[in-house]
């Protein structure tokens, strides 16, 4: 019976393995972003961002809509920065500052500057670009064999400021084990990896994110973001991605 | 031999004459240039020092190669009283950042400068510049919701592009010490306006309490000051020079190794104006050198000019020589004659010509032409001050000498070489036919 099993364990591997080699690497990226990101999310993270001087903590709640490719985000502490909201809208991003009370729009060409001082990006966090849709996708070589490896080349059209961008995905569940990311000059810039898998709601996916910034190959500073709580697929009100919740 | 030469620079008056007025020319463009592109160079550094950056500022290790927020200098108090005693003068304590700058729907992104204007006065002169409403103060006033309003001062090409007039309240955004989102209310109380573009369109000018607000520099635990730079004031670049060295003395020995911008060590240094505007330095620098190869054209034509001058001089008087040379004249005594001729008449020319230029040149050191308009644009598009002037300065009349002294003299003695070949026979036959 044992024998018979681990045939029949590894027919499924080898069919499994069939099956992803048959995948174009736009299907793979595809099915990652779709697990990752779903056709909407609620979420609540906590980060963490280290530098030499640097060190806090934050936290945040996060709506998102892929679909109409709305977000909104709001920070929930430490105390100073409770309450100051993100809203991604119609390719627009306004932020709302508390302390002054008004809104203030992020003009897009700010798209990749840093998000409250982590080494995530605007684009990171309100999800502007999309890993499918605005790259070309090539396979290059795996050095593990468990992992799909693929070059993404930003498309003319996007606003990406990357020369391209290597992605490894697991090749079973597509679920994403790190990101890197290259300058014009080819010059690795970022580090982003995957790990602590953990089941929210029905889906798999790393809960664990840690993004590192990198200047002459050595790390100058690290972020890390943790999942708190995630949904997919729920129902968002419409009221959550409308200018008048960023002062709510 | 002083006799012999003048006699001999008369006896062909029209030659020498052109002669002459070549060399008095050329040292009159020649100093005059020298002293402009110098004056003009002085000018554009100094009002760059004088507008933003002081000759002078102690700053956090790195923080000139890598100016961000996050190499701001820790100012404990007994560092701030030793610079001062060191100084013995008031310094002057800025936050420099950047931030988003709106008005309703307009908005910019722009440099922002946190300072105590009673402070900086002392160090820089951008507050003259004012040109309409006051450079802001302390003051704040409170909004309808309770919310600090500090004043500002913004540029006029900012002003039009934010459809901001005094007395509009703007916002301004920008990342905090620690990274997180910082925001101010201002209210502009001066439009200031400059030579320098970018100044007018991007910089914002704020006082020292809206750059703590706004950007939250402070350590958090300890609270201790935190500023991106100290101004240290200075009469001018020799005084700067000489304070330098002090708080050198007085500040610790940086051992770090290469690569400061991302070094782990934020401790004080002096930064001496070079290095606070480097693209500036450079520029010169570049300047400089385009100004030497046009230069070196005139005294190159000049220089032809007098070998020709000698060379003709020598060949009417071959026959002469070679009289001069059977009577048995030595050659050199001829070559010495010739020399001293040439000599005689670069100096007659030369000082006079560099007299013509020092008086236009100390014209325009004391009345210089400043550009306005359009003409200016000419200048500030380049990078330098729209300011036509001239410093008469020793060592660049030296240089003028010198570069207009040696092709002289080299050229003078490739021409006189000739004189020692003049064969007395041929030279008084070939005078015959």
């Amino acid at each position: 019976m044992v024998g018979w099993s681990v045939i029949l364990l590894n027919f499924f591997i080898a069919v499994g393995q069939l099956n992803s080699l048959n995948l174009t690497a736009k299907t793979v990226i595809s099915k990652m972003e779709n697990l990752t990101r779903g056709q909407s999310a609620v979420a609540q993270y906590k980060m963490s961002v280290k530098k030499s001087r640097i060190k806090r903590t934050m936290s945040f709640e996060s709506w998102y809509d892929s679909v109409g490719e709305k977000s909104f985000v709001r920070i929930l502490s430490p105390r100073k920065d409770r309450g100051i909201t993100f809203l991604k809208l119609d390719k627009n991003l306004w932020q709302y500052m508390p302390s002054i009370n008004r809104e203030i729009k992020i003009e897009s060409s700010l798209m990749s500057d840093s998000w409250m001082g982590s080494d995530f990006s605007n684009d990171d966090l309100v999800q502007e670009s999309s890993s499918e849709k605005d790259y070309t996708h090539k396979y290059i070589e795996s050095e593990n064999e468990q992992n799909f490896r693929i070059q993404m080349t930003p498309l003319a059209s996007s606003a990406i400021v990357w020369s391209k961008v290597i992605v490894e995905v697991e090749k079973i569940t597509f679920i994403p084990i790190r990101q890197e990311f290259y300058d014009h000059r080819s010059r690795l810039k970022k580090i982003m990896t995957f790990s602590e898998v953990k089941k929210f709601g029905k889906r798999k996916i790393p809960a664990k994110m840690v993004m590192q910034t990198l200047k002459k190959g050595k790390p100058v500073s690290t972020t890390e973001l943790l999942i708190e709580r995630m949904q997919f697929n729920q129902r968002i009100s419409p009221k959550v991605f409308s200018k008048g919740n960023l002062r709510r | 031999m002083f006799k012999f030469a003048f006699r001999n620079l008369k006896r062909n008056k029209r030659r020498t004459l052109i002669a002459l007025s070549s060399i008095i020319f050329s040292g009159l463009l020649v100093s005059f240039a020298r002293f402009l592109s110098y004056g003009s160079h002085q000018e554009t550094i100094y009002s760059a020092v004088q507008l933003s950056t002081g000759y002078l500022q102690v700053q956090a290790y790195g923080y000139a190669e890598n100016p961000v927020l996050e190499r701001a200098l820790d100012v404990p108090g007994d560092l701030f009283s030793l610079i001062e005693t060191t100084v013995g003068e008031k310094i002057s304590p800025r936050i420099e950042g950047s931030g988003l700058v709106a008005n309703k729907q307009f908005s910019k992104f722009v440099q922002v400068t946190a300072a105590n204007f009673e402070r900086e006065s002392k160090v820089t002169s951008i507050h003259d510049k004012v040109v309409n409403g006051k450079w802001p103060g302390s003051s704040i006033e409170l909004s309808s919701e309770k919310i600090n309003i500090y004043e500002a001062a913004i540029g006029t090409a900012l002003a039009r592009k934010l459809k901001a007039k005094i007395g509009t309240v703007i916002s301004l955004s920008g990342g905090q010490f620690d990274g997180s989102a910082g925001a101010v209310l201002l209210k502009v109380s001066g439009i200031f306006e400059t030579y320098e573009t970018q100044l007018n369109q991007g910089m914002l000018y704020i006082p020292l309490s809206a750059g703590a607000a706004l950007f939250a520099p402070n350590d958090s635990e300890t609270m201790t000051p935190r500023f991106t730079s100290l101004a240290v004031p200075a009469k001018d670049v020799r005084e700067a020079e000489k304070i330098y060295e002090k708080i050198k003395n007085v500040l610790p020995e940086v051992n770090e190794a290469k690569d400061p911008g991302s070094s782990d060590y934020y401790g004080p240094v002096a930064v001496f104006w070079p290095e606070l505007i480097p693209g500036l330095v450079q520029l010169v620098a570049v300047d400089k050198i385009s100004g030497e190869f046009s230069l070196a054209f005139v005294i190159l034509i000049m220089s032809f000019g007098i070998l020709n001058n000698v060379q003709m001089s020598i060949l009417e008087r071959k026959r002469e020589f070679g009289i001069l040379l059977a009577i048995g004249t030595l050659p050199q005594h001829l070559m010495k004659l010739v020399i001293l001729e040439s000599m005689l008449l670069f100096f007659i020319g030369l000082i006079p010509g560099f007299l013509a230029g020092m008086a236009i040149s100390g014209y325009l050191e004391v009345n210089p032409i400043v550009f306005t308009g359009d003409n200016a644009k000419a200048f500030t598009e380049s990078g330098f001050a729209p300011v036509l002037r001239c410093v008469v300065d020793a060592e660049q009349l030296w240089l003028a000498f010198l570069s207009l002294f040696l092709p002289t003299v080299i050229f003078t003695f490739f021409a006189v070489r000739k004189i020692s070949s003049i064969e007395p026979v041929t030279a008084i036959n070939e005078g015959l036919t």
